[in-house]
C-alpha cells in the first residue's frame, strides 16, 4: 500500500532513504552470501576437508561483521531520512496553516489541527523510514535470492518465487477490508482523543454540576467501542499477516521437501540440497520483513489523510493584493458591508456602513451577538465580506497584500494569548529586535511595569502555558505593551477590559489613553467606561448600525446608547 | 482575579512522585485477564512448537534422503510436513488475536481508571498540570502500553521456553553441540540489558523533547492569530523547527542505540549458527556425529535465536514503555485533595451555609490563603464576597464546593460539616457557575442537560429563559439542537456564561456559587440575569464572588475580604458609609 500523498513527501529525506535502501539490499546480499558459504562449509566438512570448512566459516563470520555494520547503518539512515521528511513536513504544514489563518483553526477544532501537526507527522515516521525503503529492498533482495536459487535448482526457485508472490499478494486481496479497518481504528482514535481532551478540560465544569460520573460512563462506553474497533482491525490485519505466514511456511516446507525429494531421486547434489535448505528461508525474509514493516508503518495511512486534507485546504481569503499602505494612521471605511457565516442563515453584519476617522478613536458598542467581533474579523481579513467593501485609506482590503495589512494593524484581543517564554519575550513579540529598555518603556506605558517587577524573576519570569499564571488584567496589560511595541498605525482593542476587575480596569484604561495618541483606534466594548472618551461611537444591534455620533451627542439624543449608559450607571450606583 | 489565588508556583505543590514504575501496578491490571493471557501464551508456544516440529521434520527428511532413502519413502513425511503448516498458522493467528483482545481490554480499563482518577483529582491537580499533557497521557501513553500487553508477554514466555528446549535438544544430540550453542544464546538474552541505563536516559530525554515539541506546536497553533498580527511567522516557524530539531537529535541517539542492539542481535545469532555448524562438522569428521544430523543441528541453531531476536526487537521499546507507564502511574497514584468520608446521606439539609473560623493554605510551604474566616449565609439569601485580587474570595468559593478541605475550622451546610456529606449529596446540594465556562462539543440542549439528563425539553427551556439565554438560543440555526464548537467557539462570552447559568439552575441544587459569573456580560444582559437570579433567589442560597458594584449592591450581605481575612460584613450601603477600604475598592 504505497500511498501517493506520503510518497510525495519524501523528497527532503531522499538521500538518507536511498542510503537505507542500499544498506538494506547489501544486508540481503550478505544473508545470501552467508547461506552459500555455510553450504560450502557443510559440503567440505562432510566431505572430510575440515580446513576448507573452517575457512568458509570464517568467510561467513566476516560477512556477519560487515552485516552488523550495515544493519546499524540502515537503521540510522532510515531514522535520519524520516527525520528530515518529518521536519520539512511540519514546517510546511505550519506555514500553510499561517496562510489559512485563525479562521481555519477555530473551524477545524484546535485539537484536530494539533493532531495533524504533531501526531500525524510523527505517525509517518516508520512508514517513511522503514516501510518505503523496505518495498525496494524486498523487491531487489527477493529477486536476487530467487536468482541465486534458480542457478542452483530451477525447480525450487520457481516454487519459492510462486509462493513468495502469493504471500506478497495475499494482503492485497484484503486491501479494502484492511483500509476500512484502519480508517475505523483511526477515526475512533481521533474521536476518543478529542473526547478525552474535552473531558479533561471540562472536568471542573462537569464536577461543578455533578455530571462527572455520567460523563465518565459515556466516555467509558466510547473507550470500549474503541476496543471493538481496535480488535476488528487487528483481526483483519492478523488474518492478512496469517496468509503471509502461511505461504511463507508452506513455501519453505515445500522447498525443503522438494529438495529432499530431488536428492533422493538423484536430481540434486548434497551441496545443493543444503543450499536450498538455507536459501529458501532467506527467500521469504523479504516478504515477512515487508509485512512487518507495513505493520509498523500502517499508522501513517490515516495520518496521510489528515495531512493531505490540511495541505489541500484553501485560505478563506486570497492573498493576491499588491497595493502598499503609507504607514500613517489610516482612515478605515466599511461600505455597506454584509457578512454571513458559512452555514448560518442570518447575516452577522447586514449592510453596515461606518468610518473610522484617521488618528481618532472610534468605539463600537452593542449587546453580545450584535456583530462587533465580526467587524474585527473582516478588518483583519480572516474573511472577506459577502457583500460591500472594507477600505483602508480608500484602498479595498482585497487589493492589499496580507503581510502589508498585518504590519499596519495591532490587536489587543479579548482572549490574550501569551506564548511560553519570559515576560520580556512576550512583550517583544510585538516587534523583532527590540532592546530591553524599549520593552520596559512599553511595559511602563501599559501600566505593567509595577506588577512585572514583583514577579519572581521580573522580566525574565517564565509565563505562558507552562509558566506562572497571570490574572486577566495582567495578561491584558502585557498584550497592550506588546501592541505598543508593534507601533502599528491602526490599533484594535477587542473588549480589552472585559475580564478585569474595577481596580485593574482603571489601570488598563489609563494605559490605553496613552496608546491612542497618533493612531486610528477601534475599540470594541461591553463596558462603557472605555468608550466615554472615544471621539465617535457606533452602536451595533443585530448586525446593523443603530446609532453613530460623538458620545455626547448620543447621550443627549436619548437613543440606544443613552439607555445602555443609564443601565450601567444604575448598576454601578 | 480568581486566577491570582492559584499558587504562583504550581509545581511546588506536587508531591515527590515515584520515578520508577511499580511493576506490580501494570501486572495487576492483567489479573482479570488471566484466562486470555494463559490462552495467548499457550497459542504462542504452540505456534513455535509447530514451527520447530516442521523444521525438524524437514531436517529429518533431508537427513533420510542423505542416507539414501528413495523418494517414494519420503512422501508420507512430506505430507505431514505440509499438514503441520496449517496448525502453525492458526496458532500464530490465535495468539495474536488473544493478545490484542487482552491488551485492548486493559487499555479501555486503564483509560476509564485514568478519567475517574482525574475526576477525583479535579480541580487541584489540573491546576498543576497542563490540560494537553494530561490528554496526551490518557490517550497516547495508554496506547504505548499496547506494546507491552500485546507484544511482549507471549514473546517473553516463548523466549524463555523455546531456546532452552533447543539447547536441551542440542545437548542431547551431542554435549559439544550444546556447548557450542550455549554462549551465543546467553549472550543474546543479555542484549537488552547492555545499554539499559543509556536507553533509559535516552527515553527520558526523548520524552522531554517530545513534550516540548508538542507544547511548541500548541503555542504555534493557539497563538496563530497573534503571530499573524505581529508578523512573526518566521520567528515562530524557527521556534517550531528548533523544537523539532531537539526532538530529532534526542531520537537519533535512541535510534542509533537501537541499531546497535539490532546489529548485535543479528550478529550473535549468525555467529552462534556458524559456531554450532563448525563444531558439528568437526564431530562428523571424528565420527561422533552422523552426517545427516548436521541438518538438524542447523535447524536447532536457527530456531534457538528466533524468539530471542523478536524479544530483543520488542524490548528495544521497553524504555519507551516504561516511561509511558511512569507518566500514567503519576496520575493514578496521585493522592486526591479530598476524600469521601461519609457513606450515608444526611436526611434533610437546610440550605444555610456557615464558614466557621476557616483557615486554608494551598501547600505546607505557602502562606494562608484564607485565615479564620467566619460568616453565615441564611437559607435563600445572597452573600457577595468583595476584595482585591488574592483576597481569598475564590478560595472561599472553592472550599464551599469542597475542592479542598479547610486546614482548620469548618464549612457547614445546614449544620453538617461538608466532610460528613457523601460526594453525591454534596454535589446535589451545591452547584457552581465557574469563571471559565466550558461548553462541550455537542448541542446546546445536551450541554444544558449535562446537569440533569432526565430534564424535559420544557425544563431545559425554562432554565434557559431564567438565565436569559432562550432568545439567543432560538435565534441559532438549529435552536437548541445547534452544535456549539470547541469551547463554545461559535458563541460569544456572554452567551456562554448565560448557558452556564442555565445549566446550574437546571440542577435544582439549593446552594449556588457564582464565581464572577457575570464579568463577560453587557449591561443589558447583566441586569436581566441579575433580575432572573433574584427571582429564582427565593429558592437559592447564593455565594457570589463579585467585582461589579451592581452585584454587590443587590446582595443581602457583603463580606469584605483582604489578604485572606474578613475585614467587614454588612450591606453594601452600610459598608459604603463606614468603610474607607470598601470605598477604595469600588474606586470612589
Amino acid at each position: 500500500m504505497v500511498n501517493r500523498t506520503l510518497l510525495g513527501l519524501i523528497r527532503p529525506g531522499r538521500h538518507w532513504l536511498a542510503l537505507a535502501v542500499l544498506a538494506g539490499v547489501l544486508v540481503s546480499a550478505t544473508y545470501a552470501g552467508q547461506s552459500l558459504l555455510l553450504t560450502a562449509a557443510v559440503a567440505q566438512g562432510i566431505g572430510g576437508d575440515l580446513t576448507a570448512a573452517v575457512l568458509a566459516g570464517c568467510g561467513a563470520l566476516a560477512l556477519v561483521a560487515i552485516r552488523a555494520l550495515l544493519v546499524w547503518a540502515r537503521e540510522v539512515a532510515s531514522a535520519r531520512g524520516a527525520e528530515d521528511v518529518k521536519a520539512a513536513l511540519r514546517d510546511r504544514l505550519y506555514r500553510h496553516l499561517l496562510t489559512l489563518g485563525p479562521g481555519y483553526v477555530s473551524e477545524a477544532r484546535t485539537g484536530g489541527v494539533l493532531t495533524t501537526l504533531v501526531d500525524s507527522v510523527e505517525a509517518i515516521d516508520r512508514y517513511v523510514g522503514v516501510f518505503l525503503p523496505q518495498v525496494l529492498i524486498s523487491v531487489l533482495g527477493g529477486l536476487g535470492i530467487v536468482a541465486v536459487l534458480a542457478w542452483i535448482d530451477p525447480a525450487v526457485a520457481v516454487l519459492v518465487a510462486v509462493t513468495a508472490m502469493l504471500a506478497a499478494a495475499a494482503p492485497r486481496l484484503m486491501r479494502r477490508r484492511m483500509r476500512d479497518g484502519l480508517t475505523a481504528f483511526f477515526t475512533g482514535w481521533k474521536g476518543l482523543s478529542a473526547d478525552y481532551l474535552d473531558a479533561v478540560q471540562g472536568l471542573p465544569t462537569l464536577k461543578a454540576v455533578g455530571a462527572d460520573e455520567r460523563f465518565g460512563a459515556g466516555l467509558s462506553a466510547k473507550a470500549w467501542a474503541f476496543h471493538r474497533d481496535s480488535l476488528r482491525f487487528t483481526v483483519v490485519s492478523t488474518v492478512s499477516a496469517g496468509f503471509v505466514g502461511f505461504f511463507a511456511a508452506l513455501g519453505t516446507a515445500a522447498a525443503v521437501g522438494l529438495g529432499a525429494w530431488q536428492y533422493a531421486s538423484g536430481a540434486l547434489s548434497l551441496t545443493s540440497v543444503f543450499a536450498v535448505l538455507l536459501l529458501s528461508r532467506e527467500a521469504f525474509r523479504p516478504v515477512t520483513d515487508l509485512m512487518a514493516a507495513f505493520h509498523a508503518g500502517q499508522g501513517a495511512l490515516p495520518a496521510a489523510h489528515g495531512i493531505a486534507g490540511l495541505l489541500a485546504a484553501r485560505p478563506a481569503v486570497a492573498d493576491t493584493g499588491a497595493a502598499s499602505l503609507p504607514g500613517t494612521p489610516p482612515e478605515v471605511t466599511f461600505e455597506d458591508v454584509t457578512f454571513t457565516y458559512p452555514g448560518r442563515d442570518r447575516p452577522a453584519l447586514d449592510g453596515v456602513s461606518l468610518r473610522l476617522a484617521a488618528g481618532r478613536t472610534t468605539a463600537v458598542v452593542g449587546p453580545s451577538g450584535a456583530g462587533k467581533s465580526t467587524l474585527i474579523r473582516l478588518l483583519l481579513r480572516h474573511a472577506d465580506p459577502t457583500g460591500g467593501r472594507v477600505l483602508f485609506d480608500g484602498v479595498d482590503l482585497r487589493d492589499v497584500a496580507l503581510s502589508e495589512l498585518r504590519s499596519n494593524v495591532a490587536l489587543v484581543s479579548q482572549e490574550v494569548y501569551l506564548f511560553h517564554g519570559t515576560v520580556a519575550d512576550n512583550i517583544a513579540y510585538g516587534r523583532a529586535g527590540v532592546s530591553r529598555a524599549e520593552i520596559e518603556r512599553a511595559a511602563r506605558a501599559a501600566h505593567a511595569h509595577a506588577f512585572v517587577a514583583e514577579l519572581p524573576d521580573g522580566y525574565d519570569t517564565m509565563i505562558g502555558e507552562r509558566g506562572v499564571r497571570l490574572s486577566g488584567g495582567q495578561r491584558q496589560r502585557l498584550a497592550i505593551a506588546r501592541a505598543l511595541l508593534a507601533d502599528a498605525p491602526l490599533l484594535i482593542l477587542d473588549e480589552a477590559t472585559s475580564s478585569v476587575d474595577v481596580a485593574a480596569e482603571r489601570a488598563v484604561v489609563e494605559a490605553l489613553e496613552r496608546v491612542r495618541a497618533d493612531r486610528t483606534v477601534l475599540v470594541i466594548a461591553h463596558r462603557l467606561s472605555t468608550v466615554a472618551d472615544a471621539d465617535h461611537v457606533v452602536v451595533l444591534s443585530e448586525g446593523q448600525v443603530a446609532e453613530s455620533a460623538a458620545p455626547g451627542e448620543l447621550l443627549t439624543a436619548g437613543g440606544a446608547y443613552a439607555r445602555l449608559v443609564a443601565r450601567q450607571q444604575e448598576g454601578a450606583a | 482575579m480568581t486566577t491570582a489565588v492559584t499558587p504562583v508556583q504550581p509545581e511546588s505543590r506536587t508531591p515527590t512522585e515515584p520515578a520508577s514504575v511499580r511493576r506490580g501496578a501494570l501486572l495487576s491490571l492483567l489479573r482479570p485477564q488471566r484466562g486470555r493471557l494463559a490462552a495467548a501464551i499457550g497459542c504462542g508456544l504452540l505456534d513455535q512448537g509447530f514451527a520447530l516440529a516442521a523444521a525438524l521434520l524437514g531436517a529429518a527428511l533431508v537427513g533420510r534422503a542423505l542416507n539414501g532413502e528413495s523418494a517414494g519413502a519420503l512422501v508420507p513425511g512430506l505430507i505431514l510436513l505440509a499438514a503441520l503448516v496449517l496448525p502453525k498458522v492458526l496458532a500464530a493467528w490465535a495468539e495474536s488475536y488473544l493478545a490484542h483482545d487482552l491488551a485492548f481490554r486493559v487499555l479501555a480499563e486503564l483509560r476509564d481508571r485514568c478519567y475517574r482518577k482525574l475526576a477525583a483529582l479535579t480541580p487541584g491537580y489540573l491546576l498543576r498540570r497542563r490540560s494537553g499533557d494530561i490528554g496526551a497521557t490518557a490517550m497516547a501513553d495508554v496506547e504505548i502500553l499496547e506494546l507491552f500487553f500485546a507484544h511482549s508477554l507471549t514473546p517473553l514466555v516463548v523466549a524463555a521456553s523455546v531456546p532452552p528446549a533447543c539447547l536441551v535438544a542440542a545437548f542431547w544430540l551431542h554435549p559439544l553441540v550444546g556447548a557450542a550453542l550455549l554462549p551465543a544464546v546467553v549472550a543474546m538474552a543479555t542484549v537488552p540489558f547492555w545499554l539499559r541505563r543509556r536507553s533509559a536516559a535516552q527515553a527520558e530525554r526523548m520524552r522531554e523533547a517530545a513534550g516540548e515539541a508538542a507544547s511548541e506546536a500548541v503555542d504555534a497553533v493557539q497563538g496563530l492569530s497573534e503571530t499573524l498580527v505581529f508578523g512573526r511567522q518566521e520567528h515562530q516557524a524557527a521556534r517550531l523547527n528548533a523544537a523539532t530539531g531537539r526532538l530529532n537529535r534526542a531520537s537519533r541517539a535512541h535510534r542509533s542505540r537501537g541499531g546497535v542492539e539490532k546489529a548485535a542481535g543479528d550478529a550473535i545469532a549468525a555467529v552462534g549458527l556458524i559456531a554450532v555448524l563448525l563444531v558439528a562438522l568437526s564431530l562428523v569428521n571424528t565420527g561422533s556425529l552422523a552426517a545427516d544430523q548436521v541438518v538438524i543441528v542447523a535447524v536447532l541453531g536457527g530456531f534457538a535465536f528466533l524468539p530471542l531476536m523478536s524479544l530483543v526487537d520488542t524490548w528495544r521499546e521497553l524504555s519507551t514503555i516504561r516511561a509511558a507507564a511512569a507518566r500514567l502511574l503519576r496520575i493514578l497514584d496521585a493522592p486526591p485533595d479530598v476524600v469521601e468520608q461519609a457513606a450515608r446521606p444526611v436526611a434533610r439539609i437546610e440550605p444555610e451555609v456557615t464558614f466557621d473560623q476557616v483557615t486554608f493554605r494551598y501547600g505546607p510551604d505557602l502562606p494562608d490563603a484564607v485565615s479564620e474566616v467566619s460568616f453565615t449565609i441564611p437559607a435563600g439569601r445572597t452573600v457577595a464576597l468583595a476584595g482585591h485580587s488574592g483576597a481569598g474570595k475564590s478560595t472561599c468559593a472553592s472550599l464551599l464546593l469542597r475542592h479542598w478541605d479547610a486546614s482548620a475550622g469548618s464549612v457547614r451546610i445546614g449544620g453538617h460539616d461538608l466532610r460528613d456529606l457523601p460526594f453525591d449529596q454534596l454535589r446535589s446540594t451545591v452547584v457552581a457557575v465557574p469563571q471559565d465556562t466550558y461548553l462541550f462539543a455537542m448541542s446546546v440542549r445536551d450541554n444544558l442537560r449535562l446537569a440533569r439528563p432526565d430534564a424535559t425539553d420544557a425544563e431545559v427551556e425554562q432554565a434557559a429563559r431564567t438565565a436569559c439565554a432562550h432568545d439567543f438560543v432560538t435565534a441559532l440555526p438549529d435552536g437548541y439542537d445547534t452544535l456549539v464548537g470547541e469551547r463554545g467557539a461559535h458563541l460569544s462570552g456572554g452567551q456562554r456564561q448565560r448557558l452556564a447559568i442555565a445549566r446550574a439552575l437546571l440542577t435544582r441544587a439549593p446552594v449556588l456559587v457564582l464565581d464572577e459569573a457575570v464579568s463577560n456580560l453587557d449591561a443589558d444582559s447583566e441586569a436581566a440575569i441579575d433580575e432572573a437570579l433574584r427571582a429564582a433567589g427565593g429558592r437559592h442560597t447564593t455565594l457570589v464572588v463579585a467585582h461589579r458594584p451592581s452585584t454587590l449592591r443587590t446582595a443581602d450581605t457583603v463580606v469584605l475580604m483582604n489578604a485572606g481575612r474578613v475585614v467587614d460584613i454588612g450591606h453594601h450601603d452600610d459598608l459604603l458609609t463606614r468603610s474607607p477600604e470598601y470605598r477604595r475598592l469600588l474606586a470612589r
